[in-house]
């Protein structure tokens, strides 16, 4: 057994001394649950961080949205994409930037973000094909739905070195390394991390839940990113070079209501659009 | 292109070559190396019953590198599948992207 430093407190001690959320960002995760939302205020806090606007205007006009014009400010996101799209791409943008997680061994920045980026297309993609799901609310489940390794790769670099080796060494799954390891696995930390930034209920289970979809409730976005995470890795979009296929779960499975013909519709989606919009998010 | 390959006798066919000579149980020659096989020979083998005759036949590069590029597809998912157990999800979700792969190496 490997011996490291870092137990439940310290991973909880981390998340409460992350940096703060960009003014936007929080913003938009306080409207989920705000029936009355000001976005001519949103527009306007979006404007004012640039880098973000600049994200979030790569991904609108990218390839993924099939858009004929070039949108140039986020009005006209608001106006040509909608207020949900507009939300889900500035969560996914501005998430994503606050996490450095380029020291750790092992870990693959670069494929981790392709990762996300294909299950967020993916999970969008059966979203809109499945009755009962928001599309938007999907993509950035998606997207998000690793945070944890994130969070553990840039919080916890060397410790985290440790459970990636020891997970090659082992050849087992990556949250049985984690649990093996530091006592909890990156979906558990996720939803911590979801928790302390106050993320809306159905995203924060999305997260928390997408390895343990059984255990959700039966409408939970856990079964369609458990699904689409599965998919994703069957397509070889893996975020480190041991990663396969995990069973699964035939509740998730039925539960969204997917069968192979559905599935085969939604394949051909997904590898497309997935270099723009890690261009975009990684930018 | 010319390929080898290990074939039964029944997938034998007039004009293939065989790659190693064929041997009697004492080890004499029946057929020597590269002789190429017409009905009257395939005839003869059927009647002795044997079994499998590595052979070498030219064939149309595109089903080469379709047969290749297929191998690779089955190869590459069942390695990402090694873990994925027997349940019925896991079965339809390799299922649908093994018909979508070779669809789309076609």
């Amino acid at each position: 057994m490997i011996n490291i430093d870092i137990d439940r407190e310290q991973v909880i001690k981390h998340l409460n001394h992350l940096p703060s959320l960009p003014e936007a960002v929080s913003a938009l995760l306080g409207s989920f649950s705000d029936t009355e939302v000001d976005l001519e205020k949103i527009a306007e806090l979006i404007a004012r961080d640039q880098a973000l606007s600049a994200r979030v205007l790569r991904i609108a006009n990218s390839s993924f949205y099939g858009l004929q014009c070039r949108l140039g400010s986020i009005q006209d996101a608001l106006v040509v994409v909608g207020f949900r799209a507009v939300r889900s791409m500035v969560v996914a943008a501005g998430i994503n930037a606050t996490f450095r997680a380029d020291a750790c061994p092992g870990y693959d920045p670069a494929a981790s973000l392709r990762h996300s980026v294909a299950v967020g297309i993916a999970a969008r993609a059966l979203a809109t094909i499945l009755p009962g799901h928001n599309p938007e609310l999907a993509f950035t489940a998606g997207i998000l739905h690793d945070i944890g390794k994130l969070v553990l790769a840039s919080g916890f670099p060397a410790e985290y070195a440790k459970v990636l080796s020891y997970r090659r060494e082992h050849d087992i799954f990556l949250v049985v390394a984690e649990r093996d390891i530091i006592g909890m696995d990156h979906a558990e930390i996720g939803g911590m991390l979801a928790e302390t930034w106050q993320f809306p209920s159905a995203l924060r289970e999305g997260i928390a839940q997408h390895h343990a979809p059984a255990a959700a409730r039966g409408t939970s976005l856990a079964n369609l990113v458990h699904v689409a995470d599965a998919v994703v890795l069957g397509l070889g979009y893996c975020s480190s070079p041991g990663d396969v296929v995990m069973p699964v779960e035939t509740s998730a499975w039925f539960r969204i209501g997917l069968d192979s013909e559905k599935l085969g519709r939604v394949l051909p989606q997904v590898a497309a659009g997935i270099d723009e919009l890690c261009l975009a998010l990684s930018g | 292109m010319k390929i080898t390959e290990r074939l039964a006798l029944s997938e034998l066919e007039p004009g293939m070559a065989l790659v190693d000579p064929l041997l009697d149980e004492i080890g004499r020659v029946l057929l020597p190396r590269g002789c190429t096989l017409s009905e009257s020979i395939l005839a003869d083998l059927r009647r002795r019953g044997t079994g499998e005759l590595t052979i070498a036949r030219v064939v149309d590069e595109e089903v080469a590198v379709q047969a290749a590029r297929h191998e690779c597809i089955v190869n590459n998912l069942a390695s990402l599948f090694r873990k994925s157990g027997s349940g019925p999800a896991s079965r339809q979700l390799y299922q649908s992207i093994l018909r979508f792969q070779m669809e789309q190496a076609r």
